[in-house]
């Protein structure tokens, strides 16, 4: 504490040439103050290996917060566990002037349980303070320390942290005894590091940056994390409990992962002989994979505890058979020793999990995953299953792991494979509708949807399919965008295939469908599936430009009219080819009816950044078509 | 002797729950285990069997004070895979210095049906995890084991708690559907609690019984000598426990619907709070007493009326921030500003003074609601205003029973000024918010004030909000249109906007801004930004790319996306109230003009439509001028709170708006 108070005094007494304060608000370059919300002034990052399982992070950070956008520079939050400590944590805040307002008290800084939202349990904790003040601006200055007693991933650093901020000093530096030199990776810069030879016989690789302006994230661009300038680092050779590893090639580190899984795949007699029993009449491997994961599917629950290694190393797998429960280590080497009873080899594969995620960066073999899956390599395609859910189609990976690089474990170590990919091809919204329109403007419809590939899990969809009518309801009510309507029925058919699908049939009185004016009556035909998505206008878009999911959507709407009324106004038929999707739409007129029926197809893709504008006139005109009214007269 | 104690008590225990329990830990019937579905909520994916919880208090002799005892008895069965979170658990557990709650006699037993048989799994050590949560809160987590759809889960626990007062609530309602939830109390004749049951629900069973109990003190003397010689002495001490019992059969499960406060506020529960101590021959001791009572402790608190009172070192800033000001209104308004800019509110809802007093937070710039309108009704009295403080529970806090002076139920603090005799309530927690309006989140009821000469209840109202959005709207001969936006908010839409601009930055809000997506904005302007005693002012100038109709004929839908696109009460009937927060009122108007070769043709009848009891107007009128056509949509909803009987009508109400907003003016060529 002695040396906190010192530290301290260093810093209120301290003054720049000319007498101001160091932290004063007037030292900072005009260039950096332009359009931000924070300004940080210092932000250096020390890693220090100190030996194969030993290491510190340092972190010293000083942001000037011009405003309540800038809120998240002065509210620091260090993570910690079982198998590390924040040695200190400590803090100043400081005027305008650059003057010390106050220094954090050891009281303000609180020490949680880290819930993540999933786990039932996990050593995972944070330490926090909020350092907000109310006069802007203002500046932060914060310093701690975390101790690991294992090597295993390296915190890297990025250049600015978010939007709306400038950095007046970075640095970011890699300290290590001469057999553990660290590995690392560029994104977006491509400044050498300078590589030192201390006293002390350690050595260093460090990056140092002045002045670096704010930087803005274009809209349905790269992910955030490919646009930003960063560092990242990971250590070749490496110790985790125990555990002793090589991390510097992918076979090596899939080495350290079969070490961790060795001989926890056993299972107790009774069930490999129900495994066995399972799949003995049934013929190819698909079905036996298919038998197996459904066992599994029905044994099972996710229940997510991690305390140090467990955090990496799977339970064993008689234990997930004694409790029925696991994450998704436990429950995919269970799976893997399942399916080893009946002689198929599956694959302990991690991914990085999540909607749209970007990919691993394969060029650096780090530990980058989130999650583990299983995949069966058969012919023609391998088989991947997901196994921390009861209720998820056989072979379907979706949104959440889908459309992505996989690093599988093997006997040599590892090797990286697809998932699955999903394309406008298998994701499908297909809408057959009848609405019977009567002279008052009132209507009845039937609507049947059939939602398909990645549609099927349209807002939520993919889990409204095991629920119960009340709660589908509540779905939907949400997805039907029709401006008033009476459910009168409905029911949803779940088809839990490899492609899964699932057919939601509704019957709906849409009492003052149509706008009754005079002699007229109107409504738009495109009943529930009008697009209003539109791209924000970006000025010199830099970056290129992604449709990460590609669809096609396909509504047939057939208008039942009464014979009192005939078209004043019918929208032309209109097509729109862009090499981002195809829009047809048209109507066809037929005695005593009209059928509106509309195909939009949206590519997944990468688009060259000049092509920015020419998205926002696709979406623009597809709106516009969408939005266009049918106008009839009536016969009097 | 501690057997004999013990004995005693199980004795007397067994008279007072004459009345058998519900149900016996590990009696699961097979008619349990081998249920699949729950006939009353096909949507059910898990049922709570029974619920059972006692809670009794007793004497400890060791501590020579009385110990809080809660049990129970849990049984859930789980019928789909949907249904498998309910099989973790959580229980947190409070310690202070010395005091702690304690968990013991944990039991999670799996009942599983195979091959027709039932089959027990039990939890061992490994599905137990406690969790240090923070400073005063652990966690004890636990999961069953080897569930499948169709397991019984059957869970039980004691928690021993030197926290007399806190009683446990009971919550007879659960997001899935509860067959039988029970609860006991068993209470010593020395405590009073307030009870008071809440929620839509009626319980089955309501009944309560006095019965005679004794505790028996020892006490023990230690001769000295050469043989030690331990005498005891032992004294029966007769009292009266009341024995409450409280049950409700096949409670729904609560689901949420939108225009809800907090969830706590409707579901069925019964809540206790520790009015007074009577212990024989001595005098009542309150603990809640009356509203006077209240009142009077608050006054005298150090964690508020005194350091309202105190806080000498606010005296020298008081005259400094009011210097120059000569009329209370003056004052009040300077005061008010100085805490509004000098203390930042921490989002947090505080109605003492727990952590840091008036000066600290003062230093912090920054501090709970308390620590900000402590402070200014202090700088307030310093200066010589009348003002006091005003204890409110926030929308997310609940509903405030006025029937039971419980301070407990408040969360938050404001302040009551009174200039030249009329009285305003002020908080200076919102920036956004023009002195004299209370943000949305205190518009909650009645709040109480904390006052020496004058304490009582006083409305927490707010200005009714308003919208209007006027359009001018042209189209020039070629049949194009164009026009300008102006959109003027006040009170707590202007909050709302200036918020959303302020925290996004004007790029942002644009993006945000619904007509945005159909209109192409060539202008945007924003007035009174910061002038927050102002309305808020946004200015577009737009064109408009309309796509309906052939080149003699256009359709132009007049409301431009601003008003009612669809219903947002879509449920056909609910079973609570809507709770729109505050009343507001929602106007619109378009002014059309037409160039010389075109005319109107078609243009939307005027309608008018009302609420019983002027609780909704929606009114709705077209006039033509030449070519000129002007059209007022008003909505106004007069009140914030609409029953469950009243919400098929506020429902068509909404679809009636709907779909007048959504007729179309038909204009053609000449």
């Amino acid at each position: 504490m002695r040396v906190c108070v010192l530290l301290c005094c260093v810093g209120l007494f301290s003054t720049g040439v000319f007498g101001q304060k160091k932290y004063a608000v007037s030292l900072i370059p005009d260039e950096l103050r332009k359009d931000v919300n924070a300004v940080v002034r210092e932000d250096h990052m020390t890693f220090r290996i100190l030996s194969r399982s030993k290491a510190t992070h340092t972190v010293r950070m000083v942001a000037t917060i011009f405003n309540g956008g800038g809120k998240q520079y002065a509210q620091p939050y260090v993570g910690y566990d079982k198998l590390s400590k924040v040695s200190s944590f400590k803090g100043n805040i400081y005027d305008a002037q650059g003057g010390l307002i106050r220094k954090l008290k050891s009281g303000e800084i609180e020490d949680r349980s880290a819930f993540d939202g999933y786990s039932l349990f996990s050593d995972n904790r944070y330490k926090s303070a909020d350092m907000t003040h109310s006069v802007y601006p203002y500046t932060v200055e914060y310093e701690y320390e975390v101790e690991y007693r294992f090597l295993y991933a390296i915190p890297g650093s990025a250049l600015t942290p978010g939007e709306k901020v400038s950095v007046e000093n970075f640095s970011y530096t890699l300290i290590f005894p001469p057999d553990l030199a660290p590995r690392y990776k560029l994104i977006n810069i491509d400044t050498p590091p300078q590589h030192n030879k201390n006293a002390d016989g350690s050595e260093s690789l460090s990056w140092t940056f002045k002045n670096i302006l704010p930087i803005k994230i274009e809209p349905h661009g790269p992910f955030i994390h490919e646009q930003i300038a960063r560092i990242m680092a990971a250590p070749s050779s490496f110790e985790y409990e125990g555990y002793v590893g090589d991390m510097s090639t992918w076979e090596s580190f899939g080495e350290w992962e079969n070490k961790l899984n060795e001989g926890r795949d056993v299972l107790p007699p009774e069930t490999r002989q129900k495994i066995t029993e399972l799949t003995s009449k049934l013929s190819t491997t698909e079905e036996k994979v298919k038998a197996v994961y459904e066992y599994l599917q029905n044994k099972t629950r996710y229940v997510s505890i991690s305390f140090g290694i467990g955090g990496l190393q799977p339970f064993e797998a008689s234990l997930v058979d004694k409790v029925g429960y696991g994450d998704c280590k436990a429950l995919s080497n269970y799976m893997v020793a399942l399916l080893n009873v009946v002689g198929i080899k599956g694959h302990y594969a991690t991914v990085k999990a999540g909607d749209f995620r970007e990919d691993l960066i394969l060029d650096f073999p780090s530990h980058q995953g989130n999650h583990v899956i299983v995949a069966v390599p058969l012919q023609p395609d391998t088989l991947w299953l997901e196994c921390t859910s009861q209720t998820n189609p056989f072979g379907y990976m979706g949104n959440f792991t889908g459309n992505r690089k996989a690093f599988m474990l093997t006997e040599t170590g590892g090797v990286w494979a697809n998932t699955p990919k999903y394309t406008h091809e298998t994701n499908y919204q297909t809408r057959v509708a009848d609405v019977y329109v009567d002279a008052n403007g009132d209507a009845k419809g039937t609507v049947t949807t059939t939602y398909s590939g990645l549609k099927y899990e349209h807002q939520g969809l993919n889990f409204y399919v095991n629920n119960g009518p009340e709660d589908q309801k509540k779905w939907v009510l949400r997805t039907t965008n029709i401006p008033s309507f009476d459910l009168n029925k409905f029911s949803i058919v779940n088809h839990k295939n490899k492609i899964p699908s699932a057919v939601v049939s509704l019957d709906l009185t849409l009492r003052r469908f149509s706008a009754l004016s005079g002699k007229r009556l109107s409504f738009t035909p495109n009943l529930m599936n009008r697009s209003s998505f539109l791209p924000a206008k970006v000025d010199n878009r830099k970056t290129n430009v992604y449709q990460r999911m590609g669809y096609t959507d396909v509504d047939t709407i057939k208008y039942h009219l009464p014979e009192s009324i005939y078209p004043e106004f019918l929208p032309d038929p209109v097509k729109i080819v862009s090499p981002f999707g195809v829009y047809e739409s048209s109507l066809q007129v037929d005695q005593g009816s009209v059928i509106y029926i509309r195909k939009m197809q949206v590519y997944k893709g990468e688009f060259p950044a000049a092509s920015y504008n020419d998205m926002i006139d696709f979406y623009k005109a597809i709106n516009k078509a969408d939005n266009a009214k049918l106008v009839f007269l009536t016969k009097t | 002797m501690r057997a004999l104690l013990t004995i005693a008590f199980s004795f007397s225990i067994f008279i007072s729950f004459c009345q058998k329990p519900p149900l016996k830990f590990g009696d699961i019937t097979q008619e349990e285990v081998s249920m699949t579905s729950y006939p009353a909520d096909s949507s059910a994916t898990a049922v709570v069997l029974f619920d059972y919880g006692t809670s009794s208090i007793a004497y400890v002799q060791s501590n020579n004070w009385f110990q809080l005892t809660f049990e129970r008895i849990s049984r859930i069965k789980i019928l789909t895979k949907d249904g498998y979170r309910h099989a973790d658990f959580e229980v947190p557990l409070y310690h202070s210095s010395s005091a702690k709650e304690k968990l013991t006699g944990l039991k999670v037993v799996t009942y599983n049906s195979e091959n027709g048989k039932i089959v027990q799994t039990k939890m061992k050590s490994d599905g137990m995890f406690e969790e240090k949560y923070d400073q005063n809160i652990d966690l004890i987590k636990f999961t069953a084991p080897n569930v499948k759809e169709g397991s019984v889960i059957e869970v039980t626990y004691r928690i021993t708690s030197d926290f007399l007062h806190y009683f446990r609530d009971w919550e007879f309602q659960s997001t899935i559907p509860v067959m039988w939830s029970e609860y006991r109390a068993a209470i010593p004749e020395y405590f009073n609690y307030e009870k008071f049951m809440q929620g839509y629900i009626a319980p089955a069973i309501n009944e309560s019984k006095e019965f005679p109990k004794s505790i028996l003190l020892t006490s023990k003397e230690r001769s000295a000598g050469r043989v030690t010689q331990t005498s005891f002495q032992t004294d029966k001490i007769d009292y009266k426990e009341v024995n409450h019992r409280w049950a409700a059969k096949d409670v729904p499960a609560f689901r949420s619907e939108p225009f809800m406060t907090t969830h706590q506020d409707y579901i069925s529960k019964i809540n206790f709070e520790l009015a007074y101590y009577k212990f024989p021959n001595q005098p009542i001791k309150p603990v809640m007493g009356t509203w006077a009572d209240l009142n009077k402790s608050f006054l005298e608190s150090e964690n508020f009326g005194a350091a309202v009172k105190g806080s000498g070192f606010l005296r020298k800033i008081t005259e400094e921030a009011t210097a120059g000001a000569s009329t209370p209104k003056e004052k009040v308004a300077k005061v008010y500003n100085f805490v509004l800019t000098n203390v930042e509110w921490d989002g947090s809802n505080r109605k003492f003074l727990n952590d840091d007093n008036l000066k600290a937070a003062l230093d912090k710039k920054k501090g709970s609601s308390s620590h900000i309108n402590l402070i200014l009704v202090s700088m307030l009295q310093k200066a010589g205003i009348t003002a006091h403080p005003v204890l409110i529970s926030t929308r997310s806090n609940g509903f405030v029973r006025e029937n039971f002076a419980l301070s407990s139920q408040f969360n938050y603090v404001i302040a009551l000024v009174v200039i030249d005799g009329e009285s305003m309530l002020l908080d200076a927690t919102d920036r956004l918010l023009p002195m004299g309006v209370l943000p949305e989140r205190c518009l909650n009821g009645r709040g109480y004030v904390i006052s020496q000469d004058s304490p009582g209840w006083v409305d927490l109202t707010a200005p009714k909000s308003k919208v209007v959005s006027a359009v001018e709207l042209s189209l020039n001969p070629d049949g194009e249109l164009e026009g300008q936006l102006k959109v003027t908010s006040n009170v707590h839409s202007a909050r709302r906007a200036r918020y959303a601009y302020l925290s996004k930055g004007e790029e942002e809000y644009l993006k945000n801004f619904e007509p945005a997506k159909t209109l192409t904005i060539t202008k945007a302007a924003f007035n009174n930004l910061k002038e927050i005693r102002e309305s808020f002012e946004e200015v577009y100038d737009f064109t408009w790319d309309n796509n309906s109709g052939s080149a003699g004929t256009i359709f132009i839908s007049p409301m431009l996306h601003l008003q009612e696109s669809a219903n947002p009460f879509k449920l056909e009937k609910r079973d609570y109230p809507v709770d729109f927060g505050s009343a507001f009122d929602k106007i619109y108007t378009l002014k059309l003009q037409l160039p010389e070769n075109y005319q109107f043709d078609e243009v939307p009848e005027g309608k008018v439509i009302s609420l019983p009891a002027n609780a909704g107007r929606f009114i709705y009128n077209t006039s033509v001028t030449g070519n000129t056509l002007s059209i007022t949509s008003m909505l106004n909803v007069n009140k914030s709170m609409f029953t469950q009987d009243e919400y098929p009508l506020l429902r068509e109400f909404y679809n009636i708006i709907v779909a007048k907003q959504a007729e179309p003016i038909v204009v053609k060529k000449k």
